[in-house]
This record gives structure tokens, sequence and C-alpha cells, in this order.
């Protein structure tokens, strides 16, 4: 064995016994975040938008919180959509597990996490953000929770993970069911729909406050009904100014931002960075400031991206000018929450999510973004082992196609870098934009060298 | 709207299809079992999606309108992401005269079956629309009674696999709960020419064990989700070739539907009263809609349902039941449902002492030559 292969060989060890040792004593470790904040502080400048700071230091409170042990019996583990303003009502912390994964990704620790996961008998053909969430859980690096709360919308494997996740843990797991209610089911079933969901959503309330020893509180829930909608206005304040031409910030800036719609809805923080958001959006706007030095072409994505650093955007968007002006996710798809009603509203919010029931919904709520967002064409990740997403893509692509918007379906995955080929993923960019008609290396800026 | 000419026939895929209301809207529910390759349908459907589901719609996009594998009336439900897909290209591409996306709970208990009567309400109404009739409670009441009687057939036929000697392999016990693809009375028939109409029937005779049974064999529970009939022959085989015998199914094209209602009372019972809905004192339409929601929610449960320790438990009593000695677990492949059920069950019977053997495989029984040595190497295995 030659000295390289020693030295690969010796890193792999030592990879693996932090991963198994160290890294569940750091993440606990209020001296992590000290530096972590102290670090976001100081760095403040060299962040690409200054709403991100904000974020970071949300998300870095939340996520000390979640693993100090003050907090031990405060922590609920969620899904991507469930309601978290009813646990933001409570004082408890919502940690999306997804986020989780991503996270993990970017940090370089989801094949560790995967291989854990596959080790106990979980396939490796079904999403790698659950996979890496349950190996994550197996491996002792997720923060102890008081109980599990998850959606059966969007994905049929949320509410499996879930269940397996919460046998890991020991703790009680509050699936709400969410009925897929298209326009046929007749106005009869749609009100039983919301009803029956309504219902769900109000008992897990009420068991998760007993499972926690946190009071649920009517004044609190309206409170968090309250700061969801203003969260909602800002983020539609925030997309409004993003249709702007040109695009005032990238969109692989943007994507960061998921990690409040996904766990922050409820909360003042999440309020604060969409306000901190669309302000810089405004002033980027006033100031003529723009995403690139030359937009060539304009973009939609849809799903999610790949969190392990990969080149993408950075080819998108500084190489190629094609920036992208918007992203599915943040897309906001629900009505105002009445916090005086709010459980039925909740249950109205989850229904109304365009990525389920009839797969006609989410083709037509894209060739509709799309428009809005002037968009010379729309990509989508098809993350591996995402059914709910992958499998609606034709639909989609006829619908834009009837509407004269190219179509590309990029496939990939978004947690496991081990399936991800670079260079393929830029050639098939490549190509898609020479259709598009952005000539090859006209990108605004240029490139970063590679290592 | 159903005119004369047009055919009457209504596909339908999941075991959770309340195949009792097409039959009371006066059509013919027969359920689409694919058999087509599931590659044809790449063009339409991603290729990492449900094989059954994508070898469904090759088969009825092979298919002209109207025919066999392409009804003009199709019930989809929302048992997962792929059937949700399932109907959005059949509704999108194939143009059927009508499709319905049936809303199933996964939770059982009082509010899912609220919901799931008013879902099952909601679908009455468009049957009663594209057949052009009302829907009476008569209708309903003998639909639901024509599917038990099947049900309690079939039912008869799985009470014969106690015995030491079990009367039917598995492929012949899957054959004949097949015939639940068809309508009631055409299944009903159908039953009686397979010789598998009364109880203990087999070739040769009743109270025989089939021909390729011996004694002392391991007998074997085989679960899963939908698996093809010809890939439920290949494990059949592969586990007799290799010294064991399958005498009992868990699976959407088996056991669940014939065990329907088998605890909690079927859906047309003689002489029950309807379920009042919740909250009203009446009965009539939405009695018999509850009853039926009810039935449905509350049978074995297949991966899709929540409370997988449901699952579990109707597993091991089977297992006891039956008396098997070991487990083959089929989950299709980018079934995420059972994949994700299956790490669970497999460590719930190793606590009770019962092998389990864990494969994912595609629809068909392209793979026999694989499964047989896996099926061959867990039976050397027992």
């Amino acid at each position: 064995m030659g000295t390289k292969d020693r030295w690969a060989g010796l890193k792999t060890q030592a990879q693996r016994a932090f991963l198994e040792h160290l890294a569940p004593r750091l993440v606990r470790s209020g001296l992590l975040y000290d530096v972590l904040e102290r670090l976001t502080r100081l760095r403040q400048a060299d962040y690409p938008l200054k709403a991100t700071a904000v974020l970071a230091r949300s998300g870095l409170l939340l996520a000390r919180r979640a693993y100090s042990r003050r907090y031990r019996r405060r922590v609920v583990w969620t899904n991507a959509f469930a309601p978290t303003e009813i646990l933001y009502a409570m004082d408890l912390l919502p940690f999306s597990l997804e986020v989780a994964a991503a996270t993990a990704a970017s940090l370089g620790l989801s094949d560790h996490l995967l291989d854990v996961a596959e080790r106990h008998w979980y396939s490796s053909d079904a999403c790698a953000f659950h996979r890496a969430a349950i190996g994550a859980a197996l491996a002792g690096l997720l923060p102890e929770p008081a109980a599990l709360l998850c959606t059966s919308h969007i994905c049929d494997g949320a509410p499996k993970a879930f269940a397996r996740l919460g046998e890991v843990a020991a703790r009680p797991v509050f699936t709400l069911d969410t009925p897929a209610v298209g326009g046929a089911s007749g106005t009869r079933a749609r009100a039983a729909a919301e009803a029956y969901l309504a219902r769900q959503i109000a008992e897990a309330a009420r068991d998760i406050s007993r499972a926690t020893g946190a009071p649920l509180r009517p004044e609190r829930l309206r409170g968090a009904c309250a700061l969801s909608n203003e969260a909602r206005r800002w983020m539609l304040e925030c997309a409004a100014l993003r249709r702007s031409r040109p695009a005032p910030i990238p969109g692989g800036q943007a994507f960061g931002f998921l990690f409040a719609m996904f766990q922050m809805q409820g909360s003042a923080a999440a309020v604060e960075v969409y306000r901190a958001l669309a302000d810089e959006l405004a002033a980027r706007r006033r100031e003529g400031r723009a995403a690139v030095p030359r937009e060539n072409a304009r973009l939609l994505w849809l799903h999610l991206r790949p969190y392990y650093p990969a080149r993408i955007f950075e080819f998108l968007e500084q190489g190629q000018g094609a920036v992208v002006t918007f992203e599915e996710f943040s897309h906001v798809y629900w009505e105002e929450l009445d916090p005086h009603d709010p459980f039925t509203s909740l249950a109205r919010k989850c229904l109304s999510h365009f990525g389920y029931g009839e797969a006609s919904r989410r083709a037509l709520a894209v060739a509709a973004l799309a428009q809005e967002y002037d968009v010379g064409g729309v990509i989508h990740f098809s993350h591996w082992g995402c059914r709910q997403s992958c499998g609606g893509v034709r639909l989609i692509k006829d619908e834009l196609r009837r509407r004269g918007v190219p179509f590309l379906a990029l496939d990939g995955d978004c947690v496991d870098r081990r399936s991800y080929a670079e260079g393929q993923t830029l050639t098939r960019l490549a190509a898609f934009l020479e259709m598009l008609g952005v000539p090859a290396g006209s990108g605004g800026a240029p490139m970063a060298a590679r290592g | 709207m159903v005119s004369s000419g047009t055919s009457r026939a209504a596909g339908w895929f999941c075991a959770l299809t309340p195949v009792e209301l097409l039959t009371a809207a006066g059509l013919a529910p027969r359920r689409l079992l694919g058999g087509a390759a599931p590659a044809a349908a790449d063009a339409y459907l991603t290729p990492n999606l449900c094989p059954y589901v994508r070898s469904a719609f090759a088969a009825a996009l092979a298919d002209e309108p109207g025919g066999p594998a392409r009804p003009p009336a199709v019930v989809f439900t929302n048992s997962c992401n792929a059937m949700i897909h399932l109907h959005g290209a059949w509704t999108g591409h194939l143009g059927p005269a009508f499709t319905h996306l049936l809303s199933v709970p996964r939770h059982t208990g009082d509010a899912a079956t609220d919901f799931f009567a008013a879902a099952l309400g909601g679908l009455l109404d468009a049957l009663e629309s594209f057949a052009g009739r009302p829907v009476t409670d008569d209708d309903l009441q003998a639909a639901m009674a024509a599917c038990d009687e099947l049900r309690a057939r079939l039912r008869a036929l799985y009470a014969g696999q106690v015995a030491a000697a079990p009367p039917l392999s598995a492929s012949h016990l899957l054959e004949a709960a097949r015939t639940a693809a068809l309508p009631p009375a055409a299944a009903l028939a159908a039953l009686r020419e397979t010789g598998c109409a009364q109880p203990r029937a087999a070739p040769g005779g009743a109270g025989r064990p089939h021909p390729h049974w011996r004694p002392h064999r391991p007998r074997l529970l085989l679960t899963g989700s939908v698996l093809d009939p010809a890939l439920v022959a290949a494990i059949d085989a592969a586990a007799g070739a290799a010294g064991a015998d399958v005498v009992i199914d868990d699976l959407c094209l088996g056991s669940r539907y014939a065990f329907l209602g088998e605890e909690g009372g079927t859906p047309g019972a003689r002489g029950a009263r309807p379920d009042p809905p919740a909250g009203a004192g009446g009965a009539g339409r939405d009695g018999l809609l509850r009853r039926i929601a009810r039935a449905y929610l509350e049978r074995p449960p297949c991966p899709r349902m929540a409370r997988g320790e449901r699952r579990e438990a109707h597993v091991l009593g089977l297992l006891r039941r039956f008396h098997c000695h070991g487990v083959l677990a089929f989950a299709l492949k980018f079934c995420d449902t059972a994949l994700y059920d299956q790490p669970r069950l497999k460590t719930a019977l190793a606590a009770q002492g019962v092998p389990t053997l864990l494969c994912a495989s595609e629809y068909g029984a392209e793979a026999a030559g694989q499964v047989a040595t896996r099926v061959g190497a867990f039976v050397e295995m027992l």
C-alpha cells in the first residue's frame, strides 16, 4: 500500500472516529455555538446578503437551544410542512429533519449518515433526506426530542420515516394525515377533509402539550398565527421584489431562506428574517444592483438543490448569467391564517399545497410562476427517491410546452453526493442554456477557480 | 355519461377502492393488473416510480380506448404518490371518460371514518353523474352483499390453508384471490370454474393437499404490497423447489381483499343495521357509506396505513393462525411505504424468533432467477 493510500485510510478512520465519538458531543457543546456566533458576527460583511446573516444567527440560536439541556423537553422533530405555528405557540422548538439532513450534506457528513441508515436495512431507493435523518438519529447526532410531528403531505416517505424515527428516539409520533381532495371530489368531501385535518391538528397540539408539559394557550396560538401571517406578508413582498428585471439576488443565495419557510413559521424570527430580506431586495432594486452583472437568462427552479458542495449555481449564475429568479418552494400558496380559528386555517394551509393531490395542480402552479417571473426556462431538479416530485415531471413539461417555455429535468440527489456527477450535470445545463440562446462563457462574472 | 353503446367497465387498482360503489352504480369493476413492461411508460412516468403503476400505464398505452387495460372509467386512490401520479398521467394523456381520485385516510377511528364516508359520498355522486342514474340504498346494499359473498368464499379457501396439508399452493390460492379483480358475479363464476368454489377444494378432490405438498416442510407467509401473479408463481416455485410451502399471503391481490370485514364486520352483513353517520340520527345512504368506510379502513393493513404496529400484529396473527415458520417480505422497488416498513417488520419478527427474508423486486417475473436463489438460500437456513 502506497503512502497516499495509507494517508487516505487514516483520514477515513479519523473521520469515522470523529463522527462516531466526538461529533455527538460537539453538537451539544455550548462552546461550539459561541464560536460560530462570534464568527457570524465577525464575518457579517462577508455574507452575500445582510438577511443571510440574520438567518444564520436565527438558525444558530435555534440549534444551540435544541441541543442544550435546558431545552431538553422542548424539541419536536418536524417534517417540512408540519404546522410549526402550534409548536411556537407552546414555546417549543421545531427541529426540521429535512433541514438537518441538508445541513449535514453541506458539512460533508451525509455519506456517513446514509451508510449508517443502510446498515440498518433502509433501502438506498428511499429519499436521502429521510435516510440521512434516520442515520443521524441512529448516530446520536440529533437533539433529543420530546415528540415528533409530521404530515403525510407531500410525500409517502415522511410519515413512514417519522414512524421509524419515533422508534429510534422512543418518543410519540403525531402524524397529520392530509387528505388529497381534488376538484372532482365535491364540496362535501372538501369540507370533510378540512374538518378531519383540523381535528387532527387540534388533537396533536393537545397531545404534544401533554407530552412536553408545555401549556397550549389560545392567546399564544393566536399570536403565533399572527406572526405567521406577518412573515407571510413579508414573503409575498420578497416574492414580488424578485420579479424585478434584472433579478436582484441570485437563486443560489435565496435557497437558504427555505430554512425559515420549513422551520420558522409562527415565530418572531421568521418575521425578522423575511423583513430583512424584503428591505434588502427593495434597496437593491432602488440602487439598480442586480444578481449578476449581465443577466442572459431568467430561470425558474423546481424542487430543491444539491446541498453538498456542487457548482451548479456558480456555473449557471456567475458563469453564464442565467439567474434563477425564483424557486418553487418559496411560493406562498396559502391564505392568511385566521388567528381566531387556528386549527381550521392551518388545515386549509396544508390542504392548499399545490404539490399535493391531483398532479395537474402543480403543473398549473409552475406554469403560472413561469409567467409571473417572466422566465426563459424552467429546471426541475429530480431528486432521486422523491416520488412526489419526479412523478409529475411529464405533466409539468407538457404544460410548459403548451406555453412555449423550455424545460429541463436534471437528475440528481440533494443529499447523497455519491451519485452526483458534476461533469454530466454541467454539460446538460450548458446544452439547455445553449437552447435558450445563452452563448457559452458569457456569464456575468468569472467562475472561481477550482481547488 | 355512460351511453347505451359505452362499455360499463370501471377500472381500479388499489385494494382500498370500494368496489361496492362501482357495482352499485351499475358499472362492471375490473382491477387493472398491468402486465406490460414498465419501461414503455418511462416517457410519461419517471423510471424510479412503482413498477406496478408503470406497468399498468404501459398496458393502457398499448391498448385501445375501452379495451381491457384502458376502460372508459377509472377510479384511483391517493394510496401513495405513485398512484396519484398514475391518476395525473392517465387523466392527462389517455383522456378517459371518467376518472376520480379518491382520498383514503391513513388512520382508522371515528374521525377518519367520518371523512372517508364523505369522500365515498363524493365518489358516489360522481359515479351517478357518469352512469346517468341515481344509486339507491337497495343498489348499495345489493352490491355490498355481493362483495361480501365473494369475500366469504375466498375466506373459506384461506381457512383451508390452516390444515397441516394445505389444499392450495400459493399460486393456486392467489389465482383464486385474483378473481376479486372481476365484478362480483363474474368473480364467483370464475371461482367455480377454477374448482375453488367450495372450501378445501383442490385438484384431486376435497380434503386433499395440493399436488406439490410434502409433509414436514417449512410453512411460509408471503407478505408485501402488490405483486404480479407471475412473480408470486416464481416465488412459490422457488420455495417448493427448495423444500418449503408458501401457505398464506398478506398481499393486496390476495388476503387483504378477502379478509376485509372479517373481524370488524362486513359491509353488507345481513341483519346489521347500517352504521348511522356521526352526529346524525339517520340511516340510509350515509349509514351505508359509513359502514363501507369503516370496513375498508379497519381491514388488514397494508404498508401504506399509519400505525405500523397494526400491521405487525396482523402479520404475527397470520403466522400463528397458519402455523408458519418464516416470512418472505417482498416490496416492490421504489415502494417507499413497504421499504420503510421492512426494517421494523424484520426486527419485530426476529424478536419473536421468526426468520424473515427481505426482498425488493420489480413487478413482473423478470427477476425470477434471482428470486429463486434468494428464497432457496433462505429456506436452507430454516
